[in-house]
């Protein structure tokens, strides 16, 4: 094969992994909290790439401004409502929720995101159909040999890792990455010491939706084009990656973000014919990997007194 | 005492780098019962998890007669006949003290599709016979639970919802009977009536092996024919409750050193 | 008598209710499979809004009711004879509409669903494993049937008999890996596959790839039902006797999974559900329990799948998708966890509402998705909950139980 189409499809790759992996850690981040999964959370993706779409329509309509404070509108605006999706389902739906059987909870989540892309799609105008997505990063390519790159791949590929980092460095040093993770070991025992458990779970759902509209809003950028069904594919391959890397740690749903996309990469270039397949042979190697892992590549901690 | 029933030879139980049980011996004749006390965190649920085969051992063994028990897994202990109670009520809230109490004896009925399904004369049958049997034994120790058989566990006062526990236990007809705090979250005098059940059935069921874990002293008083006291996972003291209660590393154990 | 009324006019009242319970069991059973059966006849959108609000006000007052809940009691108590009832008064319905075709239409789909849902029944309120992947194993059933009818000479119900056991045993293959973990990896995995199978399904061709595969009608003795154009001097739908036929497939996993909940197993699976640790104290293996109540929920799932593909006359990968498995958890969950008439109510909901009420069309979706957000937030336990096990009734050979 060409390498500069291996190349190309490598990065492609990269890129698919840091997005799945800023959405799996979103799942590992609620996991680790309450115990839940909320499978709204890859709809909180489209939320937040339809939020920057409306925020830099806006923006541009009302005066106008150079691409780059309109991207900076535009991510302002779908951290700051895709986080508060996030929280706001966590305070209404999954906290009252908690105590239910665990098959109420999946379902409403999974309702609740039903919710969110139905509104998104009759709300928006014409909203069944795929949306463009305004180009605002700078224009320009790398090229090396074959393979040429655009700087604002490079600039969104950056961007998440710089991101994922950031997420690990305020979960590992931070005094409300402190909270988080006492609450995730021991919610009762974190609130004994005098942790504000409603805050630090709410503030949890924030940040892990917050990240999750971001990824959003890079997919707008990477692919120039959004539909309204886009994140219920994502919200399973990230749900997938997390419970395969390892619910409730941070390097866990990372790595599982990068295993799944290795997969669908590596059918895509060793199998160019079949590569409508790389979805089915990624969930197999998911449901292969739970057999042979069933606690996660990084084993969720055994929490039950008996 | 006849030949012991329940044996432990050096039982260690290591979780990661802390011990929880260090090379415990432990015998258990027919018809004892014994009381096994210890400050928390001492190891007495964590020998029980063992012995019913909840938790892997790290090493030693674990005989019940002539059995090998060691790293069974919890049905084949169960089917064995050691059968336990929980610190925690594990009972189904949301079914009947009836299908609770069946609990204990379900691994020995027929459980096949067939019978269930197709043979419902023959189910009706055994469903006859084993509602008096419950209701007996459910008598003995409050005749309102024999009265509200098929009311949810969850409607009984917690004293009744741990003695339906004990009738699940004595359904299985156990040769050995764990008991793991039987008293906890209770008034005196609820412990008080707990301990006429103990002895009640202790008169009753004279060939079975009971051992006690229990933080009333009183209890294990009355009840236990030979005490033993773990501390970090080690047996420290074993004899009767009275050289128990005179023994200096058991008070040390409990209250520190300067007691 | 599950309440004690304290005025006079109702005290009389009730005991006139206890004097002929199986006059008001019958009552009760022909104004509540009446009322359904209009409801899915009616074409204006006025008289489906109306019948809605008959329903939802009949079963207010069932809660609320002193009288209601007497009356509820007395179906429980004759059960036999109010199961037997429905099911004819059913068949007379189908008679009754036996020529229009898409009255029938809906009939079957609610009963076959109804059927799928007893199986997610099994699985979900019974042994406390979470499916999702209930649509996919439900085509999986229609697929079997679509390559099985090609042989010639091969009967009918031997297909049903095959579908059902490839769905059960594919379903195990899937499961037993994640038996030993927690619920949200059985919930992984059921959802993988089906993403995995409707994906397959549509990139291959050997099933037919994204049109799907013919298949051809349930006949039995010679009649072919697709073909059926007339009983005797009348005419009806060829619809007529698939209608028939879901009734029956309906009842028959009724009949199984209301004796497989008030036996021994019922016990065992509620145990094993309810406390993994204590049931395994007792001697209950986990394995095998969850294994046998997915085995048989999927078994009935693809029996249901099967009979709905034959009377389609098609099946595309389409139908196994998350959305449809969705629908099936949520005609679950709304229905009422555990309560097998629950699933038929659901059923009929969610499939023939969204259908009758154009004007909402759009919104179809939206509307059922909060719809069961507001059963899962304040009624949990669905429209009808699932009523304790009570082996007295059984073992003193009242007219309970079947």
């Amino acid at each position: 094969m060409d390498l500069g189409i291996l190349a190309q499809q490598v990065f492609n790759g990269v890129m698919l992994g840091v997005i799945y992996a800023m959405i799996a850690v979103g799942f590992s981040l609620f996991f680790g909290v309450l115990d839940v999964i909320k499978f709204s959370h890859g709809d909180v993706v489209t939320v937040g790439a339809f939020s920057s779409l409306g925020a830099v329509g806006i923006a541009g309509g009302l005066v106008a401004l150079p691409p780059l404070l309109a991207l900076g509108a535009g991510i302002a605006a779908a951290v700051a409502i895709g986080g508060l999706v996030g929280s706001l389902i966590g305070r209404f739906l999954i906290l009252p929720l908690r105590q239910a059987p665990a098959v109420n909870l999946l379902l409403a989540t999974l309702m609740a995101g039903t919710v969110l892309r139905e509104a998104i799609r009759l709300g928006v105008p014409n909203g069944g159909n795929p949306k463009p997505f305004p180009a605002l990063l700078p224009a320009g390519s790398i090229r090396i040999g074959s393979f040429s790159v655009g700087y604002d791949s490079i600039i969104i590929l950056c961007a998440g890792l710089a991101l994922v980092l950031a997420t690990h460095l305020l979960i590992s040093r931070s005094r409300m990455g402190l909270a988080i993770r006492a609450v995730a070991q021991d919610g009762e025992v974190a609130r004994l010491a005098g942790v504000d458990f409603q805050r630090v779970v709410l503030g949890t759902f924030a940040l892990g939706s917050a990240l999750a509209a971001f990824a959003g809003c890079m997919l707008g950028l990477y692919y120039r084009e959004i539909n309204f069904n886009m994140g219920v594919l994502l919200g399973v391959i990230g749900f997938a990656s997390a419970v395969v890397g390892g619910l409730g740690s941070l390097l866990g749903p990372i790595i599982g973000g990068f295993l799944f996309a290795g997969v669908q990469t590596l059918v895509v270039v060793v199998l160019p014919f079949s590569s409508a397949y790389k979805d089915v042979i990624a969930f197999a190697a998911v449901i292969v990997l739970i057999g042979l892992f069933p606690t996660g590549l990084i084993a969720e901690r055994q929490s039950e007194r008996v | 005492m006849t030949a012991n029933l329940l044996s432990c030879t050096g039982l260690t139980m290591r979780f990661g780098g802390l011990v929880a049980l260090d090379r415990l011996d432990f015998t258990l004749g027919r018809g004892e019962t014994v009381g096994l006390v210890g400050p928390n965190g001492s190891g007495k649920t964590t020998f029980f998890n063992v012995v019913t085969g909840l938790y892997r051992p790290s090493a030693g063994t674990v005989r019940l007669g002539e059995l090998d028990l060691f790293a069974k897994s919890p049905q084949t202990i169960g089917q064995a006949g050691i059968v336990r109670t929980f610190q925690r009520s594990r009972l189904m809230l949301d079914q009947s003290a009836f299908d609770n109490i069946m609990v204990g004896r379900l691994s020995s009925l027929d459980l096949s599709l067939a019978t269930n399904i197709f043979r419902r004369r023959r189910l009706s049958v055994e469903l006859e016979a084993s509602i008096r049997e419950v209701r007996a034994l459910a008598h003995r120790f409050n005749p309102v639970i024999a009265d509200r058989l098929f009311q949810p566990a969850g409607s009984f006062t917690m004293i009744d919802r741990r003695r339906i526990e004990i009738c699940r236990a004595l359904m299985a007809r156990p040769r050995v009977l764990l008991l793991d705090e039987p008293s906890a979250g209770m008034t005196h005098d609820e412990t008080r009536q707990l301990m006429g059940d103990l002895l009640a059935f202790r008169s009753e069921l004279p060939e079975l092996a009971v051992v006690l874990v229990e933080h009333e002293m009183d209890v294990i008083r009355r009840v236990s024919d030979r005490c033993i006291v773990l501390n970090f996972g080690r047996k420290i003291f074993e004899g009767s409750f009275e050289a128990l209660m005179a023994d200096r590393d058991v008070q040390t154990a409990y209250l520190g050193e300067d007691a | 008598m599950s309440s004690f009324p304290t005025s006079a006019p109702s005290l009389s009242f009730m005991m006139r209710l206890q004097r002929f319970p199986r006059a008001v069991a019958a009552i009760t059973v022909l104004v509540l499979l009446g009322g359904g059966a209009l409801l899915i006849h009616s074409d204006s959108q006025v008289k489906v809004l109306g019948m809605l609000a008959a329903f939802l006000l009949v079963f207010a007052l069932a809660d609320r009711s002193a009288a209601g809940r007497e009356i509820a009691a007395i179906c429980g108590d004759y059960s036999r004879f109010s199961n037997a009832l429905a099911m004819i008064a059913a068949v007379a319905i189908a008679i009754i509409f036996s020529g229009e075709h898409y009255t029938l239409l809906m009939l079957s789909t609610v009963a076959l669903f109804a059927t799928a849902c007893i199986g997610l029944n099994i699985q979900l309120a019974f042994a406390g494993i979470v499916n999702f992947a209930g649509a996919a194993f439900f085509v999986i059933g229609s697929y079997t049937a679509g390559v099985l009818t090609s042989f010639p000479g091969l009967p009918t119900i031997a297909i049903l008999a095959i579908g059902g056991l490839v769905t059960g045993a594919l379903g195990l293959v899937l499961l037993l890996p994640v038996l030993r973990t927690r619920g949200h990896y059985a919930a992984l995995v059921t959802m993988a596959f089906g993403l995995l199978l409707r994906t397959f399904l549509e990139v291959n061709d050997t099933l037919g790839g994204p049109q799907g595969m013919k298949i051809k009608g349930f006949s039995i003795f010679g009649i072919d039902f697709s073909r059926t154009n007339s009983i005797g001097p009348w005419d009806v739908s060829f619809y007529f006797p698939y209608a028939i036929l879901s009734i029956v497939l309906f009842a028959l996993a009724f009949t199984f999974a209301s004796r497989l909940e008030s036996s021994w197993i019922g016990v065992a699976l509620d145990a094993v559900r309810s406390d993994e640790t204590a049931a395994s104290v007792f001697g209950l293996s986990i394995v095998r329990w969850k294994a046998v109540a997915f085995l048989l929920g999927n078994a009935i799932i693809g029996v249901a799948g099967a009979v709905y593909g034959m009377m389609n006359g098609f099946v595309t990968p389409n139908g196994a998708g998350l959305g449809e498995s969705l629908l099936l958890l949520s005609i679950v969950v709304l229905g009422g966890l555990g309560n097998m008439w629950g699933a038929i109510v659901a059923a009929g909901i969610i499939i023939v509402l969204p259908e009758k009420l154009q004007a909402i069309q759009e919104y179809r979706l939206l509307i059922f998705a909060m719809l069961v957000l507001c059963i899962l937030l304040f009624r949990p336990l669905g429209i009808l909950p699932r009523p304790i096990r009570d082996f007295s009734r059984i073992s003193d050979g009242r007219e309970e139980g079947l």
